[in-house]
């Protein structure tokens, strides 16, 4: 038998399932630390939903309870994961040299990195996004846009 | 109120700002609603910052602009490319797209207008007769009340989809522990801080609604590597307007699938999709050529157009009165009213008069932007639609990071929205319902504080909830539909017994 067809496919419900646990267990036992009687009825309501849910989700996945879902597809998180990495190296570079400069930055290489290959493009629209924002936001809405170091 | 009043408040909004904002919200909204991949929900959640300096009515007007046309912008990617800018345009594929290969994209486009804009008109138009009214009865409503109002448009939500309902209710249990992060509002001590100063008074809104919507789709985007599909300019020929005569045939679908549209739109949950789904079911059924139906019938067409429009307006009515948002596009809707200082419920109407009834004129001049746009932008379309991915997607992620930063002016903010687009991305993923999530994070601090209110007025028996005859029926409400997935489970199970014990 071919191998492929029997290689079993890895069911992300249970990373759902951990992750809400975790949450749950942390708001659970953090509750009683809360000084308000009162204030602390609704988190016990909710961590404890939250725990339980988790384990029904666990114990329908674990036992193929209900409908068969869909098969989840998680390629090309990695080029996701890549822009995270970007966005926010972006926010590092907002905040220290300011939006004006750290935009033409950004929007050229993600645009090179997404495969744009018209290099004329690419700096046109790194260089007037940030004319059009400071138009826009700061001079029509009088928005206070990041100045960075250099400018405040 | 009186006609004149009403009048005075459509002509105090006739400002210069308020046009323009008019327009841009139009405009913006229909170009994000008819790029593939982009919907109604992350056109607001992206225009929501662009709003913070302007005056409560001059937003609420420009946010009201975008809902509906993004809504009405998803047809025309439906109709010409068979891509529906948004899931609600669906039904729009059906007999659209069939139409564009005969030749007739422009007609498709003349007729989808036209009736997008009688739904609108009739949706806005029973907004605006139904919710002052419907207002007041709020205003009758006690803490119970509310707690179970509020638990009402969160239980819709989440047993809208039975296979998914365990995952949305996760979904919703999410929401609820974000929410309840930061400032108690009843008590004022915080909680769930956990060192992090930022978030001392609570998880700011804005930014996890940008993330959720906006940079999570720029993730998506990214991780599918989508190409562009663009319009292909053999298609935009001919002639948008149609004439008086095929209007006229096409009346008793129209006003059909408006009316049916609004009471779909006011029924929380229920959306778009089950409009157009029930009109089109009627009108196929109604006509005299059901064979046709799905072949490029305009009788289909304009059923579904009417219908997907019309709901904007109904959907608006229990936001607006209970605070209950139906869909997505609402709920984050009913996150721009809170940035703005603005609730729902009777004070919308009394105090704040002047920006509800500013809203509903500017919902009704947006009804005349689907005929501007949709009349006169063919044109438009095709160059918004060869607007590549690896362009857009980068300006996106830019102004989702500036939006976060003008926000409070905090970098935090910016990583905030990058932590929620990553949670947008995972939920969407793994097919977990994303609604439920921001329903019960817009609304959990609310619901909780109803609840304490409630249980302090009746010294903390939970069962006063049984003494009163409206906080019990509403509790009954709440079950149904909590339990209405399994009906159909539940008959078969009691029909297969009654076989059994028949032998």
């Amino acid at each position: 038998m071919d191998d492929k067809s029997t290689k079993k496919i890895f069911n992300y419900n249970y990373i759902s399932v951990i992750f809400m646990y975790i949450l749950g267990f942390i708001f659970l036992f953090a509750t009683p630390s809360i000084k308000i009687a009162e204030a602390r009825l609704f988190p016990y309501i909710i961590s404890i939903l939250t725990i339980a849910s988790a384990t029904l989700l666990l114990l329908k996945t674990y036992y193929h309870w209900g409908k068969k879902e869909d098969p989840v597809d998680f390629s090309g998180t990695l080029s996701a994961l890549l822009m995270v990495v970007l966005l926010l190296v972006y926010i590092g570079a907002i905040a220290t040299i300011g939006f004006y400069l750290a935009t033409p930055f950004f929007l050229y290489i993600s645009m090179w990195m997404l495969g744009q290959k018209n290099i004329k493009l690419i700096f046109a629209v790194s260089l007037l996004t940030p004319l059009a924002v400071y138009l826009f936001f700061d001079l029509l809405l009088k928005l206070q846009i990041p100045q960075g170091f250099f400018f405040s | 109120m009186d006609l004149l009043q009403f009048l005075h408040y459509g002509l105090e909004i006739l400002t210069f700002t308020n046009i323009l904002w008019l327009v841009i919200g139009a405009v913006v909204g229909a170009i994000l609603g008819a790029l593939p991949g982009m919907s109604a929900d992350t056109g607001l959640a992206l225009f929501i910052p662009l709003t913070f300096g302007l005056d409560p009515i001059t937003a609420l007007i420009s946010l009201g602009a975008i809902y509906v046309m993004a809504s009405y912008g998803g047809n025309i990617t439906a109709i010409l490319i068979n891509t529906p800018g948004t899931s609600d345009s669906f039904f729009m594929t059906f007999d659209g797209y069939p139409m564009t290969i005969r030749g007739e994209g422009l007609r498709a486009i003349g007729i989808s207008t036209i009736s997008a804009f009688i739904g609108g008109m009739i949706g806005t138009l029973a907004l605006l007769s139904v919710a002052p009214p419907l207002a007041h009865v709020a205003v009758k409503f006690g803490p119970w009340e509310l707690f179970l109002t509020r638990m009402l448009g969160i239980v819709i939500i989440v047993s809208l989809s039975k296979d998914k309902m365990l995952k949305g209710l996760l979904s919703a249990c999410l929401g609820f522990l974000c929410s309840m992060i930061g400032m108690d509002r009843v008590s004022g001590i915080p909680r769930f801080v956990f060192g992090i100063n930022q978030i001392y008074d609570e998880v700011p809104l804005l930014p996890v609604v940008l993330g959720l919507f906006a940079v999570s789709q720029v993730l998506t985007l990214v991780a599918e590597k989508s190409e562009t599909i663009a319009i292909d300019k053999s298609a935009i020929q001919g002639s948008v307007f149609i004439s008086f005569k095929d209007l006229m045939a096409m009346k008793v679908n129209n006003i059909r699938a408006s009316i049916i549209g609004t009471i779909v739109g006011i029924i929380p949950g229920a959306g778009t999709t089950v409009a157009a789904g029930i009109s089109y079911d009627l009108a196929k059924k109604t006509d005299p050529h059901p064979e046709t139906f799905g072949k490029g019938n305009e009788q289909g067409l304009a059923t579904v157009s009417a219908a997907n429009n019309a709901v904007v307006g109904g959907s608006l009515v229990p936001l607006l009165t209970f605070g209950i948002p139906g869909n997505g596009t609402s709920a984050l809707f009913l996150g721009g009213l809170y940035i703005h200082g603005l609730a729902p419920g009777i004070r919308l109407f009394t105090t704040n008069a002047e920006q509800v009834y500013g809203l509903f004129w500017g919902l009704i001049f947006a009804q005349f932007f689907i005929l501007i746009i949709g009349l006169y932008g063919a044109p438009i379309y095709e160059k918004v639609t060869r607007v590549e991915n690896n362009i857009l997607i980068p300006l996106i992620g830019s102004i989702c990071i500036l939006g976060a930063f003008i926000f409070r002016y905090q970098a935090f903010d910016a990583l905030v929205i990058v932590f929620f687009g990553i949670i947008g991305y995972y939920i969407n993923k793994e097919n977990i319902p994303i609604i439920p999530f921001v329903l019960a994070f817009i609304l959990g601090k609310g619901t909780e504080m109803q609840l304490r209110r409630a249980l302090l007025i009746m010294e903390g028996r939970f069962g006063s909830v049984f003494l009163r005859p409206l906080p019990l029926a509403l509790l009954a409400i709440n079950l149904l539909f909590l339990t209405s997935p399994f009906w159909g489970d539940i008959k078969k199970i009691i029909t297969k017994n009654k076989k059994l014990a028949g032998r």
